[in-house]
């Protein structure tokens, strides 16, 4: 029994060394107060408030990244979306005394910034499906080419 | 290529029961069902009209046959279309009304209804009676019809299976909770969601039920990939999309979110393994007294329901379409 119980536990421990907890609570208060002044704009670069909460969102895992001056492309369900979507959901969410929104970062290299029109990395929200950074990149392409049709 | 996507699946272990909902959720609440005022209406004017041309026909049920020449036939169907019309908005107005046993009395106001108006155009050719989802009672001849009784036809029997659901679902409702919840569906035409997802929400747009995984997951290519993928602690507070473009929302009445919310409860990590979102959706629809088939797929689920609220409304006629 051990040999099926063994393998299987440290398999659990892998898998679940992946998961990141987030609520609300974990982020200081000095930030979350001033949630009402994120995402009033479609516009992809951050404001101050912006940058502080999404660096403590991503405090855990994003290493040397850091939000600030930053332009940053949204996708909801692996759809164009923008700021001001993703915080009237996470507005909503801390209202309702729910979880954050959940999301996966993704940071630009240069040729990636480059080839998504100058994007330093994308916040994908509520995807079941991982995307890779290639489809990310594609889309937020698509993203640039339908403003560029609709504001000339 | 580099890893250079970073993950931060949010809280997991918050087992909260109120899911997401846009800015308002009240503007996504319709107390009435999402089977639209018109529906039932239909459904009722339908099968009225259709017992009025078999009545003013001997009991001929080919329409095809019918006398379309007699001002009799044209009466009597415009006579029972108007009365089961009127008899099927009636119960949908029941159904959404917030009574305790509001599905079953949906049924018995309809059938009595429908009963009544076809006795009196008909001038007492039919008799008054009234249906109790499994069971249906005559007046005029004081008989008892049910489910499954030696003589009966298909269809009756049909009616009373619908029937009988409802009454499953009010039974388990008057333990409480009883509410009119939504079963939503998300879409899956969006290009990169090819699961779609499954949630219930109640009468305020609140999850009751919206489980996915902790994180996003990546495609695999093989079987063992997508065991070792699908081990995750469950999300139990995971988007509903309710309201979003593309989710198919269903209207239920009068189901007990007790039941939902103590299966709610009671998810673990393991219970993800083994299902899915729409799995978990299935499983606590059955805690609630609404057996549906577990079919992978959170549409297939919907279709279900879907059918099942038309067999709803189609149950107070069924059985009085003449023999």
């Amino acid at each position: 029994m051990k040999y099926i119980l063994i393998p299987l536990l440290l398999f659990v421990s892998i898998t679940e060394s992946k998961t990141q907890v987030a609520k609300f609570e974990e982020i200081p208060n000095n930030i979350l107060s001033h949630l009402d002044k994120m995402g009033l704009e479609e516009a992809s670069l951050l404001n101050n408030y912006e940058q502080l909460y999404f660096n403590e969102i991503f405090r855990k895992v994003s290493g040397e990244f850091n939000f600030e001056g930053k332009k940053i492309g949204f996708l909801y369900m692996g759809t164009i979306s923008n700021k001001k979507e993703f915080f009237t959901m996470e507005k909503s969410r801390f209202n309702q005394n729910l979880s954050p929104n959940q999301v996966t970062l993704y940071v630009f290299d240069a040729n990636q910034k480059e080839e998504s029109g100058g994007y330093d990395g994308v916040i994908l929200y509520w995807s079941k499906r991982l995307l890779s950074v290639k489809e990310v990149v594609r889309k937020i392409k698509i993203k640039n080419k339908l403003a560029f049709i609709e504001f000339p | 290529m580099p890893d250079n996507y970073i993950q931060n699946p949010s809280n997991t272990q918050n087992f909260n029961r109120y899911g997401y909902v846009l800015n308002n959720p009240l503007i996504y609440s319709d107390p009435s069902g999402e089977i639209a005022w018109f529906i039932p209406l239909i459904i009722g004017a339908a099968i009225g009209a259709y017992s009025g041309g078999v009545i003013a026909n001997e009991g001929e049920y080919n329409p095809i046959k019918w006398d379309f020449k007699s001002g009799k036939t044209w009466g009597y169907m415009f006579a029972g279309g108007i009365v089961g019309g009127i008899s099927g908005y009636l119960g949908w107005s029941i159904a959404g009304s917030g009574l305790p046993l509001a599905n079953t009395a949906a049924i018995a106001g309809s059938s009595f209804t429908n009963s009544i108006g076809s006795y009196l155009y008909t001038g007492g050719k039919t008799s008054i009676t009234i249906n109790l989802g499994i069971f249906s009672f005559d007046f005029t001849k004081g008989s008892i019809n049910f489910l499954g009784k030696k003589g009966n036809t298909f269809l009756e029997n049909l009616g009373y299976s619908f029937g009988a659901l409802a009454n499953a679902s009010d039974i388990v409702s008057l333990f409480g909770g009883g509410q009119n919840i939504k079963v939503n569906s998300a879409s899956t035409k969006k290009e990169n969601d090819w699961w779609g997802h499954s949630s219930i929400t109640d009468e305020n747009g609140n999850s009751l039920i919206s489980v996915g995984p902790s994180g996003p997951i990546e495609k695999a290519s093989n079987i063992s990939e997508t065991l070792r993928n699908s081990i995750t602690t469950p999300e139990t507070g995971w988007n509903t999309y309710l309201g979003d473009k593309g989710t198919w929302s269903i209207d239920l009445n009068n189901v007990s979110t007790k039941a939902i919310n103590a299966y709610s409860l009671k998810i673990n990590r393991w219970d993800l393994l083994i299902n899915s979102c729409v799995g978990h959706t299935t499983r606590s629809l059955w805690s609630a007294g609404i057996p549906t088939i577990y079919a992978f797929h959170p549409h297939m689920l919907n279709l279900q329901l879907f059918i099942r609220q038309i067999g709803f409304y189609s149950s107070p006629y069924i059985y009085q379409i003449p023999k």
